[in-house]
């Protein structure tokens, strides 16, 4: 597997989280690497718990995380010292101007020359005109703006982003993949994306995480899950898509489908054959089978057949 | 003070006591204070009438303001999700917490000094002497232990229940509750759980105490058990809560 032998940027073994009678993780144990990574999951998957955990806003019940290599229940002030964060809808104190905010930062954070650290990032995240404005004035896009400044500034080791492209508009969303590219590349600087949007996933992260249920279902970098799921993804045209969705909905080989104009695409279990299934099927509904062929996976089938197959 | 401290102070007051707070505490604290002196100049017993009327007229004020003050710093703190942004910062939690603490309790306690600054100053304008002097003095200690319990009480609350409404809520059940249904009982030391009382019963005693080591005549209604038990009350009982929330902000889960 690529990156195995480089230094884990995130690793947990055997981590445990219960609120009450909900579990949240469940015993997970997983090694993170390479330099921009990215979690998904769906709704209640457990990646801001899994995120609250490697920043200490949350303890473990059980199980041990070690971040940069840094223990989270001993080392929370290392840890701290070397990831910026901006998490998910942050409380932004919004009587503060925009320099005002980040120059309290960088002081918190030590940066050397807080002025510089201060014009220059707001620079980065195109807010330098806004500089002198209250955040109170800002808009929810410049608010998140400004939450990426305030993870950038210094240039910490890793940046903790969750949910980063909320509440930015299409070409907020590009900026902010285009400073991730830079920061990533130019400085060294590793991130961790918790994130909706596969297709920001699928461009930037050079490792994947997908979590389900407060488990690690599958992880690898983007081309290893494409590879690994699309050889079960296939399209298949018919002639009555309709009759021959609803009996491919009772077949057990079949972990996901979905309708993609007039054709269906399936993601079947590793060990069936997929082509003499379909025609079994059309000669047993009578429906005439136009194409089959395997499809070239994207993220979201990818995501799709592994949520699918782990409940 | 440490930098780290420091910083995080400054980032408290502006952020914490930005518009309107400040203009409103210190609004209220005039118009319940201010109108007492002049009641009192023509009063006999000037001297124990200013720190009754004192006491009595501030702890309204000083029970309100701290839980606006401390739950819109630590339960408003945790459901706007300030608390996560600042915690992301490598100052600890206990930095964290010292500094809120400490910007909201001295800034409640330099309003109120103040006003009581104002309100002493008027006292000596009329009668001077080694006695005032004492009593104004044992008032300031008294309102620091006053405003220490009611900021530790409030912040223990607001961190317990992280919710910015219920805090108040029950810190205005709790510390009306005990104003209002205590009997008024000047000989009984459970009267001076109260903070209408406390500060007063604190005050008499070490008044009286301190007349009579200068040889000077002296008598307080205030017994000494029911000066142990209000001096206790707000000292310990500040101290109490003060670590009580270290504990919890310490241990507090922000999910």
């Amino acid at each position: 597997m690529r990156g195995q032998n480089i230094e884990p940027i995130i690793e947990m073994n055997g981590v445990t989280k219960k609120f009450g009678g909900i579990l949240a993780l469940d015993n997970i144990s997983f090694a993170m690497r390479g330099k921009v990574l990215g979690l998904i999951g769906p709704n209640g998957a457990g990646k801001t718990t899994l995120i609250n955990i490697l920043l200490g806003y949350t303890r473990a019940d059980t199980g041990e995380t070690l971040v940069l290599g840094y223990n989270t229940k001993t080392q929370l002030a290392e840890i701290k010292k070397r990831v910026g964060v901006l998490p998910e809808k942050p409380g932004f104190p919004t009587s503060f101007t925009g320099k005002e905010f980040l120059t309290r930062v960088a002081r918190l954070r030590n940066i050397s020359n807080p002025k510089h650290a201060v014009e220059e990032i707001l620079g980065t995240v195109g807010l330098s005109q806004a500089g002198e404005r209250t955040i109170r004035t800002y808009s929810m896009g410049m608010q998140q703006r400004i939450g990426l400044a305030q993870a950038l500034i210094g240039e910490p080791g890793l940046v903790i982003l969750d949910e980063p492209a909320a509440n930015l508009d299409p070409l907020g969303r590009l900026d902010m993949l285009d400073i991730i590219s830079k920061y990533s590349q130019e400085k060294a600087v590793k991130f961790l994306i918790s994130t909706h949007i596969l297709y920001d996933v699928e461009r930037k992260c050079d490792w994947i995480s997908i979590m389900d249920a407060g488990k690690i279902l599958e992880q690898g970098s983007v081309e290893q899950l494409i590879q690994k799921y699309a050889g079960l993804t296939y399209k298949i045209v018919v002639s009555d898509p309709k009759t021959f969705a609803s009996e491919l909905t009772k077949a057990d080989y079949v972990i996901s489908m979905a309708f993609k104009e007039n054709s269906i695409i399936l993601t079947a279990k590793g060990d069936v054959n997929v082509y003499e299934k379909t025609m079994e099927l059309a000669k047993r509904t009578n429906v005439t089978v136009n194409e089959v062929r395997p499809v070239l996976g994207s993220l979201d089938e990818v995501f799709r057949a592994v949520v699918k197959s782990g409940r | 003070m440490k930098g780290k401290l420091r910083e995080l102070m400054a980032w408290e007051l502006q952020d914490n006591w930005s518009f309107p707070i400040l203009e409103i505490v210190i609004a209220i604290t005039i118009i319940q204070v201010v109108p007492f002196t002049t009641i009192l100049i023509n009063e006999p017993t000037l001297l124990f009438n200013f720190v009754r009327t004192f006491f009595e007229s501030m702890f309204f004020v000083i029970i309100i303001s701290a839980a606006i003050v401390c739950g819109k710093s630590f339960a408003s703190g945790i459901e706007e999700r300030k608390l996560v942004l600042l915690l992301s910062y490598p100052p600890s939690r206990s930095k964290v917490f010292l500094a809120k603490y400490l910007t909201n309790f001295l800034m409640l306690f330099l309003i109120f000094g103040s006003a009581l600054l104002v309100e002493g100053a008027s006292l000596f304008l009329f009668f001077s002497g080694a006695i005032q002097l004492i009593i104004w003095a044992f008032m300031f200690l008294y309102l620091f232990l006053a405003v220490f319990l009611t900021s530790s009480l409030m912040t223990i609350i607001a961190l317990a229940v992280k919710r910015f409404g219920l805090s108040v809520l029950v810190f205005l059940i709790f510390m009306f509750g005990i104003e209002y249904s205590i009997p008024v009982n000047v000989y009984d030391p459970t009267y001076y759980l109260t903070l209408k009382m406390g500060p007063q019963g604190g005050v008499g005693y070490a008044t009286a105490w301190y007349a009579h080591l200068l040889g000077l005549p002296s008598s307080s209604w205030v017994r000494l058990e029911c000066f142990t038990v209000a001096t206790s009350y707000l000292l310990i009982g500040g101290l109490a809560f003060l670590l009580g929330s270290l504990l919890i902000m310490k241990k507090l889960d922000l999910d």
